[in-house]
């Protein structure tokens, strides 16, 4: 039973009192002011808001690649000082794979900087990519793939070292809108299958709608957690349902409120 | 049938500089021949591959060929290895640091551009005529490219894998050398090429000015003592050898950068 399952219907993230200023050409920038939320486990947390509100800020906070100026975070029952290699994995909006690598060795990287043996991490590496759709393209490089297929290897290398927190930042955020709604449905299969802990930032309003559990808003910079909705749309949800459109039009008036429109 | 294309496209791409290697070859033998240059400045072509074939065994040759050639080889790698080591290091701090860079590279980009075989006698009066000053002359030739040439690959440092590996490890050495280290890989490769070509001249150039062994001493002792076979035939022995490693660099260097292709 791993340390989270003990805390099941606890809040596996806790972010308390979080404001983040950074300095740029000899200004400072209040990106974060007094952000408090709380992710429970297994939940698919989405965190929307206006460009530049410090939702990337916050993740990057929440996964300790960033110092936050004032305020802790908590995941798992342990205060964040850095990165927590095993417990939280992390997608980026660039897939960052590494190009001298093939697929199954960028999947498996996560694994062997953990020092898992190649016999194991090229069996897990093999199975994640079946879950990301891309069995048959392990010996490609990722030039050789298209930008929503890089994608997915990103995600199979998050998921492949089996994390018990994804933080993901907006990873469909460069892909055309065709590519991010067949992602969306893959990523939302997936979360179903894998039941992780997903915080999700996007810009997309659809997005969000048709795959959290619950959405915070966030206001301008500099940012704050104007509202948290709960989606109770049940699933499998179908993009188009008017549910599903329902809570986006509810996100966005949200959304408009927070720009001060 | 993929390995017979390629070595067919080896033999073109290389064809064009042997024949042109050949011909001057050929134009100062037979300039040789007819008078317009003396013997004692050039062998005949059959001269220099006798020289060339029987420098194994000749016994006019001091300490004999094998012990020439392996001191210069020893030399050279000793000194390389200290390259490296001094160098790699320290490229990583310049980058890191601002304050020592902006102490320190501009000094070393000076250093650079300075002959630095001028300071060969003061080298000499410290270490000696063994070894130790051709190393020492080695390292101070080869070190200042390899690092101004690591600096800039550096810069092509790719922030947002470090950032990437260090989401699954907090192995700073791990995150080194399976990602920041292969990153640069390509660039590296020709640092490293710069470095050893450098460290070689230096030790060869150290080894003509004072030495008892080593190739560099064969060809001077040769040219002093007039024996202008054996002169040329370390010269050809070393421009192989120096041929070679730059030929071993470059096939690295394109197996690398095949896998390097930009997202």
């Amino acid at each position: 039973m791993s340390s989270l399952e003990t805390r099941s219907g606890w809040s596996v993230i806790r972010v308390e009192g979080i404001s983040h200023s950074y300095s740029i050409a000899n200004s400072v920038i209040d990106a974060l002011s007094d952000v408090s939320l709380e992710v429970s486990q297994g939940e698919f947390f989405t965190i929307i808001g206006p460009s530049g509100c410090g939702k990337s800020t916050l993740l990057n906070i929440m996964a300790g690649l960033i110092k936050p100026t004032k305020g802790t975070v908590i995941v798992a029952g342990k205060k964040v000082n850095g990165p927590q290699p095993g417990t939280i994995s992390y997608v980026f909006q660039n897939p960052l794979l590494l190009p001298w690598r093939t697929v199954i060795d960028n999947v498996g990287l996560g694994l062997e900087l953990s020092g898992v043996k190649k016999e194991k991490r090229r069996e897990v590496a093999m199975e994640y990519l079946k879950l990301v759709g891309l069995s048959g393209f392990e010996n490609m490089y990722p030039s050789e793939l298209s930008g929503g297929m890089q994608q997915r290897v990103a995600i199979a290398r998050a998921l492949a070292v089996n994390p018990e927190i994804l933080l993901m930042d907006e990873p469909f955020g460069a892909l055309d809108e065709q590519t991010r709604l067949m992602l969306g449905e893959d990523l939302s299969r997936i979360w179903m299958h894998s039941k992780k802990t997903v915080v999700f930032v996007t810009h997309s309003l659809a997005e969000a709608a048709f795959l959290s559990t619950r959405v915070a808003v966030m206001s301008a910079r500099p940012g704050r957690i104007i509202d948290v909705v709960d989606i109770d749309v049940e699933r499998p949800r179908d993009p188009e349902s008017e549910g599903v459109q329902k809570v986006r039009r509810e996100l966005w008036l949200k959304l408009k409120r927070g720009i001060g429109k | 049938m993929i390995k017979g294309n390629s070595a067919l496209s080896l033999l073109q791409r290389v064809v064009p500089h042997l024949i042109i290697v050949a011909g001057v070859l050929l134009s100062l033998d037979f300039l040789v021949r007819v008078g317009w240059i003396s013997r004692w400045t050039f062998p005949t072509l059959d001269d220099l591959l006798r020289a060339l074939y029987t420098f194994g065994s000749n016994p006019e040759v001091p300490h004999g060929f094998i012990s020439n050639y392996l001191t210069t080889l020893y030399t050279v790698m000793i000194a390389f290895m200290i390259v490296i080591g001094v160098g790699l290091p320290s490229s990583f701090a310049l980058v890191l640091n601002k304050g020592a860079r902006d102490v320190f590279y501009p000094l070393i980009l000076a250093f650079f551009a300075i002959p630095a075989v001028i300071l060969y006698p003061a080298i000499v009066l410290l270490f000696g005529i063994g070894i130790e000053s051709k190393i020492a002359l080695g390292v101070l030739v080869g070190l200042p490219p390899l690092i101004i040439t690591t600096t800039g690959a550096l810069s092509y440092l790719n922030w947002g894998y470090l950032r990437m590996a260090r989401v699954f490890t907090n192995s700073v050495s791990k995150i080194f050398v399976k990602v920041a280290i292969p990153s640069i890989f390509p660039i590296l490769t020709t640092a490293l090429q710069l470095g050893l070509s450098y460290t070689f001249v230096g030790v060869i150039v150290g080894e003509m000015v004072a030495s008892g062994i080593g190739m560099g001493f064969l060809v001077s002792w040769g040219n002093t003592t007039f024996r202008t076979p054996i002169m040329y035939a370390a010269t050809v022995v070393v421009i192989l050898t120096a041929l070679a490693i730059n030929l071993t660099f470059s096939w690295l260097d394109r197996r690398v950068r095949g896998r390097m292709r930009t997202l």
